[in-house]
């Protein structure tokens, strides 16, 4: 990516009094995310990179386990959901379009259930297990960062079981799901368990506190007070489509719910990341795995260094950041990587272009002078593990 | 994939509304499924292509330079009066109150928001020119949703949107995305003219729409000698019947010159050093869930669908023959395992005439048939969609099969 053709890169100031910043207001300072209205979050490029990786990461990990992925509508009717009743425990936090002929989706289990009653006849269907990433709606009162919003994006996901034991089988597949994701996106959560093991949540710590905290103290014991939800699960024994039984007798199936919230994921990861210098994102999500500096843009022969070193870095992968700004010092540039946990910098200057080397400075501290061989150079970062 | 498990329902029976082949195959072949009248929920099968369509245009826009972003869905109504769009919209949109009374839209389309986005972010700092584009779902409340995927009330579209100093920049940008749509549309299969259009309710200078070829087209074209496509009024066609062939086709991009229309309302500018003036713009779409009918209807036969190699949500099926036969099983089983999620297996206990009658349905490219006739002489037969039948030996069933792929790229 080039910054001269970014939006909000190209003025990128590292945050005054960057390290008490508190997390969801960084989120707008540093140019991930803005918000055109209170509650709904417009994702900016590099912001937009994150939740591309994120869901990435989760759809991954969910595919592996078996899941299937599906696309259902964002609107639905209302009845579905006012039927199982539970409309009311929503609080009144439904969208409803101004006919009241839909709701925006706050959450799809009822359509989920309604579609598989019509395609699941018999045991050997069981267990059925899915999963969406797609925006939620709920009208809440006090909306804050992208951790809650009124519009946001979720991966929520279902599985339709044959009997307890394959229910319980779902969830321990989900939680293997949850620990593939967290190890990669390296967020830490404290597992919570409610109602005898039905209701599962994953809290990380969250200074900004969350809403719910004070409702239910009791529930956070191990995190102190304020905390955040970031993936959660529950069991119903009951409440899925009928089917024929091996003996051919008709059986109710069992239901399992559950989610991650991909915004609260990017917020934990960030959260957890943070250090005096910037973000270390893990390997998983880093939106830039490389950088490319040119002291002087309007050199040419520093130009042309950078331009190939850039293409080179580009083809293979590397996920490179082209820093080709002409109004910025060399101390800002290397800010700016550091900002972005970027692991090296390949810095080009008068001395470099003349002898067709580069300096690589890595964030760790290390610096040194390479030739510009591009097997030579490509050999160094695959030992990082750039690319 | 296990077919088995997969929540993969195909369907014998031709859905009573589909009047097109390419609405049919969506159905039975359990690409999507109407959740209610004009809503689509799209299954395992097509959300994988849908992936597979993403990323050929994601990779494309990219290339040009193009950033990707993600606006909200829910607009608020004073972005559409200041454009003067809130009434024109009318009944196609869907509107909706938040808790303190103030009006929402669900976006019909992004111009609005897309101009105040850059106006607050890059107006003042940017150097021009600058293309964004976004995948998401909009919404348009029509009257008389049909056609499967193809008319909806609310669908996936990818949207561009390019922000200049003057025409001429736009000019470039144009051509830019526009080439950018002309690769994707080859790559992911489909056939497409673009045909100059009216603007309509956008605005704007002019406007150039990609039909494609299907029989579930409402509007008439020809192709001039030059290649380049016409679009006819009904009360041309009788004209032309004679010399040309006139085909029907639908609407898939849609690509339009808006000129100033936007940013001079909502107060847009650029400063390229000499002169201040609104942004020159463009706005580019394409239908993306409205592609996968359109690709079915492209690429077909009397059996099914045959999904082109860039798009085909697996590259290999595994058709077993007696499911219950261990030995099967097992062997399925170890070729699945090995194959990866490039495979959808077909472990059901169905008679093997259902299950090749779902294979040719689903239409995914290759197909792997395991059977004790074939285990007995230690082979796999190996068919392409449509093609000739092979056999490959069991015993280093891996390498060869890999040989063959090879060969094939």
């Amino acid at each position: 990516m080039r910054i001269s053709h970014q939006l909000f890169l190209d003025k990128f100031k590292v945050p005054e009094k960057w390290t008490s910043l508190q997390t969801y207001k960084l989120f707008e300072e540093i140019g991930l995310v803005t918000f055109p209205r209170a509650g709904f979050p417009l994702f900016l490029p590099v912001g937009q990179i994150l939740v591309n990786n994120v869901n990435q990461v989760i759809r991954e990990a969910a595919y592996e386990a078996g899941f299937s992925e599906l696309y259902l509508p964002l609107v639905q009717t209302p009845n579905l959901i006012e039927e199982t009743g539970r409309a009311e425990q929503f609080n009144q936090e439904f969208f409803y379009t101004h006919n009241n002929k839909f709701i925006l989706a706050p959450t799809n289990e009822e359509v989920f259930i309604d579609l598989a009653s019509k395609g699941i006849k018999s045991y050997r269907q069981l267990p059925v297990r899915v999963f969406q990433i797609a925006d939620k709606f709920r009208n809440i009162k006090k909306p804050k960062g992208i951790f809650r919003s009124k519009e946001f994006l979720m991966c929520d996901m279902i599985s339709i079981d044959a009997d307890k034991n394959m229910l319980y089988d779902s969830a321990s597949i989900f939680e293997k799901i949850v620990d593939e994701a967290f190890r990669k996106l390296e967020i830490k959560a404290v597992r919570v368990t409610k109602h005898d093991g039905h209701y599962i949540e994953y809290l990380v710590e969250c200074p900004e506190g969350d809403i719910c905290v004070s409702r239910n103290p009791d529930r956070y014991d191990h995190l102190g007070k304020h905390s955040s939800s970031v993936a959660m699960y529950f069991l119903f024994e009951q409440g899925g489509p009928h089917f024929k039984g091996p003996d051919g007798t008709e059986k109710k199936s069992y239901v399992g719910t559950y989610g991650f919230g991909i915004q609260r994921c990017i917020h934990a990861v960030i959260e957890q990341h943070r250090d005096e210098r910037g973000i270390v994102f893990p390997d998983s999500i880093r939106p830039f795995n490389s950088s490319v500096i040119v002291l002087d843009k309007n050199d040419p022969e520093q130009n042309n260094l950078a331009e190939k070193c850039y293409d080179l870095l580009l083809k293979a992968g590397a996920k490179p950041l082209f820093d080709d700004r002409a109004d910025k010092t060399l101390k800002e540039k290397l800010n700016l990587a550091d900002f972005y946990g970027i692991p090296v910098k390949m810095v080009i200057g008068k001395r470099e272009a003349c002898a067709l080397t580069m300096t690589m400075k890595w964030r760790n501290g290390k610096t040194e002078e390479v030739p510009f061989v591009p097997n030579v150079l490509l050999d160094i970062l695959k030992a990082y593990k750039i690319y | 994939m296990k077919f088995s498990k997969g929540f993969i329902y195909t369907r014998r029976e031709n859905p009573k509304d589909a009047k097109s082949i390419g609405h049919n195959l969506t159905v039975r072949a359990g690409i999507a499924h109407q959740i209610c009248a004009g809503h689509y929920g799209l299954l395992p099968l097509g959300t994988l292509v849908l992936r597979k369509i993403e990323n050929i245009v994601r990779q494309e826009m990219n290339n040009i330079g193009a950033m990707e972003v993600i606006l909200p869905i829910m607009q608020s109504s004073s972005l559409w009066q200041e454009s003067g769009r809130w009434d024109i919209y009318g009944e196609e949109m869907f509107k909706l109150t938040d808790r303190q009374k103030r009006e929402f839209c669900l976006g019909p389309t992004h111009e609005e928001m897309m101009v105040q986005f850059v106006k607050d972010h890059a107006q003042k700092t940017k150097k021009f020119p600058i293309i964004l584009y976004q995948f998401g779902t909009k919404f348009r409340d029509e009257k008389r949703p049909r056609g499967g995927l193809l008319r909806t009330r609310e669908f996936i579209m990818k949207d561009a949107y390019s922000f200049d100093y003057n025409q001429e920049g736009l000019d470039e940008s144009y051509q830019k995305v526009r080439g950018a749509y002309l690769r994707i549309l080859s790559r992911i299969g489909v056939c497409a003219f673009p045909i100059p259009a009216t603007t309509g309710e956008m605005g704007g200078r002019s406007s150039e729409e990609f039909l494609a070829p299907s029989s579930a087209g409402e509007d008439h074209f020809i192709v001039l000698e030059n290649g380049i496509g016409k679009k006819l009024e009904d009360t041309e066609c009788a004209k032309y019947a004679s010399s040309h062939t006139i085909q029907t086709g639908i609407e898939i991009c849609h690509c339009f010159k808006l000129g100033t229309r936007y940013s001079e309302k909502m107060g847009l500018f650029t400063n390229n050093g000499k002169e201040i003036s609104p942004a020159e713009m463009g706005c580019y779409g394409i239908g993306i869930s409205r592609l996968l009918p359109i690709i079915i209807e492209q690429n077909h036969d009397d059996k099914g669908i045959i999904w082109p190699r860039s798009v085909a949500p697996f590259e290999t099926t595994i058709v077993t023959i007696q499911q219950d036969n261990p030995m099967v099983s097992e062997t399925a089983e170890r070729i699945y395992t090995q194959l990866g999620e490039v495979a959808l297996y077909d472990d059901r206990y169905e008679s093997p005439g259902v299950k090749f009658r779902d294979a040719d349905l689903i239409g995914i490219p290759d197909r792997l048939i395991i059977g004790l006739r074939g285990l007995d002489k230690s082979i796999i037969e190996y068919e392409r969609r449509g093609g000739k039948k092979e056999e490959i030996p069991l015993d280093n069933f891996m390498e060869i099969y890999q040989k063959i792929k090879e060969v094939e790229k």
